[in-house]
């Protein structure tokens, strides 16, 4: 038996001495060009505009007004706006004014026209939730007409209005028995965007005030002529599009396994923002890179987000490379890339994109394989 | 007691040994990456230090699994385990240097006489082929003009394939054995290349190559023996059918269980050609003995439809190996002999040259000297084998590899006589 068991000591001295390893280089000049990985560029085969119509429902911004842009066209737009809040007055307190406190924190057009808006009562309750820019609201007929030019803009109802509707203006149900007030764009100049976040309806009774704040938003828009970009370039534009599709020849990574993916789209700044003078035309900062599924049904999935540097919009990372990889797998699927801006930052914000006819400046997908 | 015992310590031998065998991704030669790995043949512990010149040895304290005809002289039940380590040291041309080591399976055995002397099975498991190796490579890779990131690539194989025997050893005549064996090649290799980046927005990729193989061919081995009083001489020869293994191939993406398989995967025969040693046994007062082997196997005629690296006519070549080596055993046939006159003193060296090569029409020498010690025990008709290994593998030559290794084997050899009628009521 001392034989056996010696033989398992030795054995099992041997082996503990043999477990790890460091990695080594010899055979470096056996594998040549195996140890290659390969960054491969692909042009887009398509980069168009599209029809844009936007979800513009909850967004931390109405926007109001009229915007005639010799290069983004005509456009209107039309905010509503709905409140909530708990009166703080005694139920026999009188309220003597209601001010609509409008707090500007964007503007689109020419600096010194004017926004002129009608202030109309909605009619119905409304789910502000996914709502498109081309969804109509019912409102009653117009309580007063609103001309503004300054960053804040206090509107005081009407004392017919206020008398009205003071029972529902104090009423415990006022969440579900007010729906809110329509600005519809009456002869603007330019388009300005109230920020939700400090926009208050403002009750004074005779023991002290009431804020109601805003809970829902929405913006109508309506582009009543076409945007007319120089040549060489694609226009984007949030809210009122038109938004960037584009595709790139990917089929022969289909099964490849990637290291990375990196999608490059040029823009010119200074282009888009070559206007007339007091002629404001703010630059989109942030693009989403959608993909539109085949089906149509299924929302579109955001593949990842650019901020704009140097130019151009670079969506890279992690995700991006997942998705990317999953399409190549067979995992995902999609009908057409697009690049959209995230509703978070609701504007008419514009960019124009250099075409696929400057290679050096068209978009361009760059990715790194494991051959 | 004792057959219990034999059971026992062949079990956990067994665990033991698959232990040992299952370690996954130890390292070794990078020459292993070629063909089907790196070739294995050990016949018994004995010709092991003998530089594995066994074809022409028989003995009563081994069996010999390069020679199905030594199967019939067997007279006890015997069972068979080692285990081998090995380091390694590997330089290139380049002046890079990279140590190795690695454990493994020798083989696991098991013989059982029939008619002692005249008829005997045996049965084996075995590597065939094995490959481990790991290599690692730093570069840069531009991803845009003026831009690159940094790179790390880890290529390493693993696995390889298995040989199962079961055969049949008979002797015809005093002189003359023969004997057969059904051989049962399985396996699958895995080569995983897997990169990171410095650039933390890269993803790692964990790319593995697998290759599942199969088939079945025989053995079939003769052995001569001119007895004289003091001295015996053995002629003997051996070989193996060529073989087809089926196989299938996947390459796939990820690691364990969240794994992509990528395309279809390649089915297809990976065909090896037949073996062929021949060898010579000289033995003296049962003190002394030489034996010599020489080996061929034509791996030019083999090929494949699977896609393995260095499996191409220019890179296979025709392996010769020849190896002889000698034993000497102070006290002979006298068990009562002191402890060290008992030990069997082996010395033994081989020339192989390997089947492939990763550079067209360049031969890969082996070359190794040999040796050991075997060990008697308290039981009759069991030993414990210490052996050894020091050789070179290539050259630096064509940017080729020059591996210098050395090999520690451990093998327990035991046996038992069985199936005894009682002679008493």
């Amino acid at each position: 038996m001392r034989s056996i068991l010696c033989f398992f000591l030795l054995a099992a001295s041997l082996f503990a001495g043999s477990c790890t390893d460091p990695a080594s280089e010899v055979g470096l000049d056996l594998l040549g060009t195996e140890t290659n990985l390969q960054a491969k560029t692909v042009p887009a085969t398509s980069f168009s505009t599209s029809p844009l119509v936007d979800i513009t429902g909850a967004a931390p911004r109405v926007l109001v007004g009229a915007v005639d842009d010799p290069m983004t066209g005509q456009i209107t737009a039309h905010g509503f706006l709905d409140f909530a809040g708990d009166f703080s007055g005694t139920p026999s307190d009188d309220i003597k004014n209601v001010r609509l406190r409008l707090s500007r924190n964007y503007n689109f057009g020419d600096t010194l026209k004017t926004v002129q808006f009608r202030v109309h009562q909605i009619l119905k309750e409304w789910d502000q939730a996914g709502l498109k820019s081309n969804t109509d609201l019912e409102f009653g007929p117009a309580i007063m007409t609103v001309i503004t030019q300054d960053t804040l803009t206090t509107v005081d109802l009407p004392a017919s209005w206020v008398d009205t509707n003071e029972n529902t203006l104090r009423s415990d149900d006022f969440n579900s028995e007010f729906h809110g007030f329509a600005l519809i764009e009456d002869g603007s100049g330019q388009v300005f965007g109230f920020n939700s976040g400090s926009t208050v309806l403002l009750i004074t009774s005779a023991n002290g005030s009431t804020t109601y704040t805003v809970n829902s938003t929405y913006t109508q828009i309506d582009r009543s002529r076409p945007s007319d970009p120089p040549g060489e370039f694609l226009l984007f534009q949030d809210g009122s599009g038109p938004a960037i599709q584009v595709d790139f020849a990917f089929k022969e990574f289909v099964n490849h396994p990637i290291n990375g993916m990196e999608l490059i789209f040029r823009v010119d700044t200074v282009a888009t923002q070559s206007a007339p003078e007091n002629f404001v035309r703010p630059l989109q900062q942030i693009l989403q890179l959608v993909a539109v599924p085949s089906d149509g049904t299924n929302a579109a999935v955001l593949i990842g987000q650019a901020q704009l540097s140097d130019e151009q919009y670079r969506f890279a990372g992690k995700d991006v490379s997942v998705f990317f990889q999953s399409v190549f797998f067979g995992d995902q699927d999609y009908a057409r890339l697009e690049l959209r801006a995230p509703v978070a930052n609701h504007s008419l914000n514009a960019m124009l994109f250099h075409g696929t006819d400057a290679p050096d400046l068209s978009p361009q997908a760059t990715i790194i394989l494991s051959l | 007691m004792r057959k219990h015992s034999l059971f026992i310590i062949g079990f956990v031998a067994l665990i033991f040994a698959h232990s040992v065998y299952g370690q996954g991704r130890d390292n070794g030669s990078f020459y292993s990456r070629y063909g089907v790995g790196e070739l294995s043949s050990f016949a018994s512990s004995q010709a092991q230090a003998l530089g594995g010149a066994g074809v022409a040895l028989f003995s009563y304290d081994y069996m010999n699994f390069s020679n199905p005809g030594a199967w019939s002289r067997q007279t006890l039940v015997r069972i068979s385990v080692g285990v081998r380590f090995d380091q390694l040291r590997a330089s290139d041309a380049a002046g890079r240097n990279g140590q190795f080591t690695r454990g493994n399976l020798n083989a696991l055995q098991v013989g059982v006489p029939l008619v002692a002397g005249k008829l005997g099975v045996a049965l084996s498991y075995q590597p065939y082929s094995r490959i481990h190796y790991k290599v690692t490579s730093n570069g840069t890779l531009e991803t845009r003009p003026s831009e690159s990131t940094s790179y790390r690539t880890n290529h390493e194989g693993a696995g390889g394939l298995h040989l199962a025997r079961i055969g049949l050893g008979v002797r015809l005549l005093p002189q003359l054995s023969i004997g057969g064996s059904a051989d049962f090649l399985f396996g699958i290799t895995e080569e995983v290349r897997r990169t990171t980046f410095d650039d933390t927005e890269l993803l790692q990729t964990n790319l593995t190559s697998s290759t599942r193989m199969a088939g079945i061919t025989a053995s079939i081995g003769a052995s001569f023996t001119i007895a004289r009083e003091n001295l015996e001489w053995v002629l003997a020869a051996s070989g193996s059918l060529p073989v087809t293994l089926d196989g299938t191939q996947t390459l796939a993406l990820g690691e364990s269980l969240n794994l992509d398989t990528l395309g279809t995967a390649v089915n297809g025969t990976v065909k090896i050609p037949y073996r062929l040693a021949g060898g010579v046994s000289f033995r003296y007062q049962s003190r002394w003995l030489l034996s010599m082997e020489f080996r061929h196997e034509p791996w030019s005629d083999a090929s494949t439809t699977i896609p393995f690296a260095g499996f191409e006519s220019e890179h296979l070549r025709n392996r010769t190996r020849f190896s002889a080596g000698a034993e000497f055993l102070p006290a002979g046939t006298a068990l009562q002999a002191r402890y060290l006159s008992r030990i069997a003193y082996r010395l033994g060296l081989y020339r192989d040259n390997l089947y492939v090569s990763p550079v067209a029409d360049r031969d890969i020498i082996v070359t190794a000297v040999t040796g050991g010690l075997g060990l008697p025990t308290m039981f009759l008709g069991s030993r414990l084998d210490i052996s050894f290994e020091i050789g070179t593998r290539g050259s630096t030559d064509y940017n080729l590899i020059r591996d210098q290794f050395i090999g520690v084997s451990v093998t327990i050899n035991i046996g038992e006589r069985w199936f005894v009628k009682r002679r008493l009521g």
